[in-house]
């Protein structure tokens, strides 16, 4: 029987379509409207939703069952467009609140609001512009799973896949939505698992709360040892498609969690009115969170010195497509343009922040000074404001330098390492080893999600906001918090853009396509980001309440921000465990020298993480090795994962549509 | 004998985080010589069992408290037997020595799994061109794409023709490329990280054009599965002169 090629779908005439403009006007809008959701929801909850899976199963909606068009590749754009607009609202959330915590103001007037949103953009440029070279290291050589990408990619190729296998993702997203609808419910004001743990267990019990269960209580475990699950279908999934890998995630949690907890309550190494209960917080955030973060960079930086051999493949291949040989690749002049406007955009708004003055009070006259007072000194690396011409000829003549040391002793302002040098230098170098900071960390952090699917992005904006503070002095908060907001948005951006490419290699697209449209709409998203947050700040001020916090209005109290705003008061105060960061970054690097190089890097990675995700995560792990000894490694390939993969569609859809209801009923 | 390095790996970081964990938690005698001696220590946490202040219960010292010879004779005739503090000192750590250990087990660890590493990968050097190895599975990989091409004609023309292709290169997919992935250590042990590093980066590009001649044919995009097939078949020669043997 022969085929009238007439009567075949559009999409086989012409052009093999990839990358068209209703595919990029579809994508911007989708990643817009889910951008927004997240931020409000992440406000209120403290944690984001992946948008790759999400855009994936809506661009196939959109663009075959609507449009009636949309090859596998122009889906695969969609996605990647869609989640580049969408992921960087999880940088912005986790760190730029805490300004407003702090007491400074964000309004649509203020400098700050402006600069933090430009260093949000540049951070954006920068994160997706420096891991773009490491796709052939990570992707194409190092070969990392990236557990959602592959997910992400299962769905894409539903259509090609066969029926049989498109019903067993289509099963997966509705097992996955219906265990996860009781945990969305109580957002909504209905009851959720609580309720029917009342129901089981009796009123008041602990066992099953709307999002966990601790099955540590009935089994009777004590309470110093967290044997909780989350109720946490996404979790599940991820760890089946990890796979064996994941076991070593688990093994840091278990070692955290089930050793050095309870070991340390039962040798009464912690404060006497530490209670049971308590325990496992305690340690988190005594030695778990600083040994965890530690192990994490030592094994990253150790991962990075043993893959320098396929490092230098990657670059290769970098300056090849300069040389027109390997034209997949954005090629590393965009690369290099795209690396300066970054770092010049970052100079910017560090220089102009630093040139901000500390001090609200006249260290002369003590009469109120604005921030626009043109009688400003540099003095111990901080611009020092002064009421008028006079009071500052008075600090430059009449003033001994033991004075205005104890006047920024006064205001908790401590000289910072780059004390010394003019302002114009300082932000440079700030700039700098911002850039730098943020290109190791997208490495991690890629890593991280390829390895696991998990990035411990907060830990990366507490080690850039000590380093900031470290280099500008303890009373820079506002440029340490705008680096720590560009790092945030930067790296998430970088795993994003390689679980993008990691997906696109799977279903044959072309990386340097995907890596253009990336870089084309990446700056959107900081942007919405920045103005949800500012409108629902706006907005709880109106209303009488706080901007953000504790008691706002619409319950956007910023789970993340206050946790950063502990560690910004912590170093602030000098409370800082750095010997103990020290000594987990030489575990992570002893551990990469000798087994494979990232086990420091994973082992870290759960010590650090709530380990009631790693706990779930793990069942899907030991559920994958199961059965891939019972039923074969095809059969876990061909069936295993598109189920796995709905497992991921089906929660994060859930929770989008759940956060858009609250977005649309918030007053 | 084979888990015998791993549970030396898996001991010396539990002992090493176990000693970390007293690092800023030092036994109250060691904190009071040198708090006699003049150095300045706080308290990284509050310390000593809830007591009556004012009608309030709070801890016996507040976190933050500077540390007096007072305030550690109170605390020692609590029965407190450490403290939390906020400065580290080599000197205070009662576990120095645990850590140590563990460090010196990691590194004899690291040791033995390189040297476990290098005999494994000695035993497979040589066998690229065994049966299930890199180098067949690289001439199956020919075969079904030779083959597939030459069919082209016929299959873009045939109602089923794509469907055949998303099946022959999903089987592809399935075993020979994934044997060739599954191969890395037989790779590395014969031609080293670089030039494995090499190989996979040429078997990449051809992998990709495989991948998208899957995703076009489930399109039905016929000749754009021709393109890549053919490109793909280009690519092989260079991707077989790369593989390490």
């Amino acid at each position: 029987m022969t085929h009238d090629p007439k009567k075949r779908p559009m999409l086989l005439r012409g052009q093999y379509r990839e990358v068209t403009a209703v595919t990029l006007i579809g994508a911007i809008l989708v990643g817009a409207i889910m951008n927004a959701a997240i931020t409000y929801a992440g406000l209120k909850i403290g944690f984001t939703i992946g948008g790759s899976a999400i855009a994936a199963v809506l661009g196939f909606g959109i663009l075959r069952g609507i449009l009636r068009r949309g090859s596998v590749l122009e889906t695969n754009i969609f996605q990647t467009v869609a989640s580049a607009v969408n992921t960087s609202n999880s940088g912005v959330i986790f760190t730029v609140p805490v300004l407003i915590l702090l007491g400074h103001s964000l309004t649509w007037v203020s400098g700050d609001f402006w600069l933090v949103t430009v260093a949000c953009v540049a951070g954006a440029v920068l994160g997706t512009v420096f891991i773009i070279p490491l796709r052939k290291q990570m992707i194409d050589i190092e070969r990392l799973r990236f557990p959602t990408a592959m997910g992400v990619a299962v769905i894409l190729k539903a259509p090609g896949a066969g029926v049989k296998r498109s019903l067993v993702l289509v099963a997966g997203i509705v097992v996955s939505a219906l265990l996860f609808v009781p945990v969305g419910l109580p957002q909504l004001g209905y009851p959720g698992y609580a309720a029917l743990g009342n129901a089981v267990f009796g009123e008041g019990q602990a066992i099953l709360t709307d999002a966990t269960i601790d099955i540590g209580r009935v089994i009777g475990i004590p309470p110093q040892a967290q044997v909780v699950f989350a109720l946490a279908p996404f979790a599940l999934g991820a760890g089946f498609i990890t796979g064996r890998a994941g076991l070593f995630v688990l093994a840091g949690g278990v070692l955290a969690y089930w050793v050095l907890a309870p070991l340390a309550f039962s040798l009464g190494w912690m404060p006497e009115t530490t209670t049971a209960a308590g325990a496992t917080g305690y340690a988190f955030t005594a030695f778990n969170r600083p040994l965890g973060i530690g192990l994490l960079l030592g094994g990253a930086m150790m991962g990075v010195l043993i893959s320098l051999p396929s490092i230098r493949e990657a670059f290769k291949g970098l300056f090849a497509s300069k040389a027109g040989l390997g034209s997949d690749e954005l090629g590393f002049k965009p690369l290099a343009v795209a690396s300066v406007v970054g770092l010049v955009l970052l100079f910017a708004a560090a220089n102009y922040v630093g040139g901000e003055p500390i001090n609200k009070i006249c260290p002369v006259t003590g009469e109120a000074v604005g921030l626009a007072s043109e009688d400003t000194r540099d003095y111990g690396g901080y611009t020092v404001a002064f009421a008028t011409g006079a009071a500052a000829a008075t600090w430059d003549n009449d003033r001994t330098d033991e004075e205005r040391a104890a006047f920024l002793d006064s205001i908790d302002a401590k000289p910072g390492l780059l004390a010394a040098l003019p302002l114009w230098f300082r932000s440079a170098i700030i700039a700098l080893a911002g850039a730098l900071w943020i290109w190791f960390a997208g490495v991690i952090i890629a890593q991280c999600t390829g390895m696991t699917d998990w990035s411990p992005i907060s830990g990366m904006a507490l080690l850039t906001v000590v380093l900031i503070l470290f280099l500008a002095g303890s009373a820079a908060v506002v440029g340490a918090v705008m680096i720590g907001a560009a790092l945030c948005v930067a790296v998430t951006l970088a795993a994003d853009m390689m679980g993008d490419l990691r997906t696109g290699h799977l279903v044959g697209g072309i990386p340097r396509r995907q890596q253009v449209t990336e870089l084309a709409v990446v700056a959107i998203g900081p942007v919405i980001a920045m103005f949800v947050v500012l409108i629902i700040a706006q907005a709880n001020i109106a209303q009488g309440g706080p901007a953000l916090g504790p008691g706002a209005p619409n319950g956007a109290i910023a789970p993340q921000a206050q946790a950063l705003q502990a560690v910004i008061t912590g170093v602030q105060g000098g409370q800082m465990p750095y010997a103990l960061y020290g000594f987990g970054a030489f575990l992570g690097a002893l551990l990469g020298l000798g087994a494979f190089s990232g086990l420091g890097v994973l082992i870290g990675l759960s010590m650090y993480l709530p380990f009631i995700y790693i706990a779930t995560y793990g069942i899907g792990c030991v559920t994958n090795m199961v059965l891939t000894r019972v039923k074969g490694r095809r059969w876990c390939e061909d069936w295993g994962i598109p189920f796995a993969a709905g497992m991921i569609v089906g929660e994060s859809i859930l929770a989008l549509v759940i956060n858009i209801i609250v977005l649309a009923t918030a007053g | 004998m084979k888990w015998l390095t791993p549970l030396l790996l898996a001991l010396s970081l539990a002992a090493g985080t176990i000693a970390c964990m007293t690092a800023y938690s030092p036994r109250l005698d060691a904190v009071a010589a040198a708090v006699a001696a003049g150095e300045t220590i706080e308290l990284g946490a509050s310390s000593g069992k809830l007591v009556d202040a004012g009608g309030k219960a709070a801890p016996l010292a507040a976190a933050g408290a500077q540390l007096t010879p007072e305030l550690v004779a109170t605390l020692r005739a609590a029965g407190v037997e450490r403290v939390r503090v906020r400065q580290f000192a080599f000197a205070r750590w009662s576990h120095g020595w645990l850590f140590a250990a563990a460090c010196a087990g990691l590194a004899l660890g690291a040791v033995l799994v390189r040297r476990g590493a290098r005999a494994a990968l000695k035993a497979s050097a040589g066998e690229t061109g065994t049966a299930g190895s890199p180098a067949t599975a690289l001439a199956c990989v020919r075969e079904v794409l030779q083959k597939l091409d030459a069919a082209m004609p016929a299959l873009r023309d045939a109602e089923d023709g794509m469907e055949r292709v998303t099946a022959e290169l999903g089987d592809l997919q399935a075993t020979h490329l994934d044997t060739i992935l599954q191969s890395r250590e037989r790779i590395i042990a014969a031609g080293g990280l670089a030039g494995f590093a090499q190989f996979m980066s040429a078997f990449s590009v051809m992998e990709r054009q495989i991948n998208r001649a899957w995703s076009a044919a489930a399109d039905d995009a016929a000749e754009e599965v021709a393109d890549c097939l053919k490109r793909a078949l280009s690519l092989i020669d260079g991707v077989e002169r790369l593989l390490p043997r």
